[in-house]
């Protein structure tokens, strides 16, 4: 062939990032703000158990599994629980819209830039990172089913007894 | 005529390999799709896919560095291969057949991939060739090159044509379905020289047009992709794109293409970031045109099987390697084609 148009056949799929949040890595550091403006730093949270929720309000798991979380974090937030919500959608509409239909308890922050985005890499929504007391990536959950809600309780219950 | 029988049934038996070697291709990507069938009905419960591929929506600059090696070293014509002493008994319309020994290719690209917001991007392809080719001209037998034959040895290293292509994904909420449209710049040189091999007739010649760095046209380029979640282990990806030239420079157009692309990924390696996959790539395009193109040797249409995978070293920085493999090829006239070629990269995210 005079031109050589093979390659043109590849499409390249590398990922916008690699696997930055992986279970016994030191969960990458964020500051976003929350709902009201305020800006809330991962590391302040050092010392608790941590459970980042990777989520967009278009993301029917993603609803589905906000109740649990809720729930979960109500059960155990004086034992040290931390969950913190990362709202990865830059439709406030949205947003909002979906807020209004439910009552949640633990942080959400919003993630215009993709900055934590891009050091957890979540190519499914809802992604959970459950970080331990030191700091430290323990268990990711990708996707959401009932069944991993007594999962995440178990890991949590785990983690909350280590010192 | 025992001779026509066994020859047909060769004939016959070519053809029906072929056609299983397609159907063998096409049943392993059809049979991982129908595995993961059974899931499909829990995987529209179980999470929503990002797009985070090649496409992404994920705000900022990230560089790709890519090397393609592509060597074209077997002669085809049609849906077969064929020698170079039958090749150079052929007479075209254009007169007699020429015989090409090989083109061995080294393409680095440079991709240069910006987010500005979550809707909107921009891709930049600089491409630098490093290109071998030896010709035995149209008066050979297929082995040695008589007089007067145009035969000639070419080197070119320098960039070809650019690529600028912007996308808008704001159809969906996770901006996984977009359209593609951009520009193929006339930035690589056309006027090339090789070395004359005739020693009839020594000294520098051009190089056909179709093998050098740059067509001297602008091309536009146009297409859309769609990327999803099959289940909580597979993602899938496609693409179309179509490419035609605005004009013609000095006489040549490339013919315009069609380019459809569909994958697999597998998303729950046991290693963690490690993404293999396999493509289909489907490549048709039309032959050159003007009275200094090849309207003969060009042009075809190219089904090629991809696997490759995808591996993290940092988390900013991944490799990634894929081999294509024919599976089906249909060429006009004679033309040198590759029997695999293999691509690796590096990829950084900023």
């Amino acid at each position: 062939m005079k031109i050589t148009v093979a390659i043109l056949l590849l499409m390249i799929t590398a990922p916008a990032f690699a696997n930055a949040g992986q279970v016994g890595t030191v969960a990458p550091d964020f500051s976003l703000p929350d709902l009201t403006g305020k800006t809330i730093n991962l590391q302040k949270f050092r010392g608790k158990v941590v459970l980042l929720d990777f989520w967009m309000p278009w993301c029917e798991p993603c609803r589905e599994e906000f109740p649990a979380l809720d729930a979960l974090y109500k059960k155990y937030r004086n034992d040290g629980l931390e969950i913190i919500g990362i709202n990865l959608d830059d439709s406030e509409t949205r947003l909002h819209e979906f807020l209004q239909k439910v009552t949640i308890s633990f942080t959400i922050v919003i993630d215009k830039k993709d900055r934590a985005r891009k050091s957890y890499s979540p190519e499914i929504l809802p992604s959970a990172f459950i970080v331990g007391k030191d700091g430290v990536i323990r268990y990711v959950h990708i996707g959401y089913h009932k069944e991993f809600l007594q999962l995440y309780e178990n890991e949590i219950v785990e983690l909350l007894k280590q010192p | 005529m025992q001779t026509t029988n066994i020859t047909q049934r060769v004939i016959q038996n070519k053809y029906v390999h072929q056609i299983r070697n397609i159907l063998a291709a096409l049943s392993l990507v059809a049979g991982m799709v129908l595995m993961s069938s059974a899931d499909a009905g829990a995987c529209a419960s179980c999470g929503c896919t990002l797009s985070s591929m090649q496409f992404s929506d994920v705000q900022g600059l990230t560089l790709d560095l890519r090397w393609d090696y592509i060597n074209q070293d077997q002669l085809r014509t049609g849906t077969g291969t064929i020698s170079p002493v039958d090749a150079s008994k052929i007479v075209t319309s254009n007169g007699p057949q020429e015989v090409e020994k090989y083109t061995r290719n080294n393409y680095f690209t440079l991709g240069i991939d910006y987010v500005i917001t979550h809707e909107w991007g921009v891709n930049v392809q600089v491409p630098f060739i490093d290109r071998s080719h030896e010709t035995l001209g149209t008066n050979s037998n297929g082995i040695v090159a008589g007089p007067g034959g145009g035969q000639y040895e070419s080197h070119t290293d320098s960039f070809g044509d650019i690529k600028v292509v912007g996308r808008y994904q704001g159809f969906t909420p996770q901006h996984n379905v977009g359209i593609l449209f951009g520009l193929k710049l006339p930035t690589g040189t056309y006027t090339a020289t090789g070395t004359s091999t005739d020693p009839t007739a020594p000294g520098s010649v051009p190089i056909d047009r179709g093998l050098q760095p740059g067509t001297g046209t602008t091309d536009v380029i146009v297409g859309a992709f769609y990327n999803d979640i099959l289940s909580e282990n597979f993602g899938y990806f496609a693409t179309a794109l179509f490419q035609a030239a605005l004009y013609a420079q000095d006489h040549y157009m490339p013919g315009n293409g069609v380019n459809l692309n569909a994958g697999l990924r597998y998303l729950s390696f046991p290693v963690s970031g490690v993404v293999p996959q396999v493509q289909l790539n489907f490549r048709f395009v039309e032959r050159d045109s003007g009275s200094n193109a090849d309207t003969i040797n060009t042009g075809g249409t190219l089904l090629y099987i991809s696997p490759g995978v995808t591996v993290p070293v940092t988390h900013q920085f991944l490799v990634y390697g894929f081999v294509q493999l024919p599976i089906y090829q249909n060429l006009n006239g004679v033309q040198l084609a590759p029997r695999y070629t293999t691509s690796v990269g590096v990829h950084y995210i900023f």
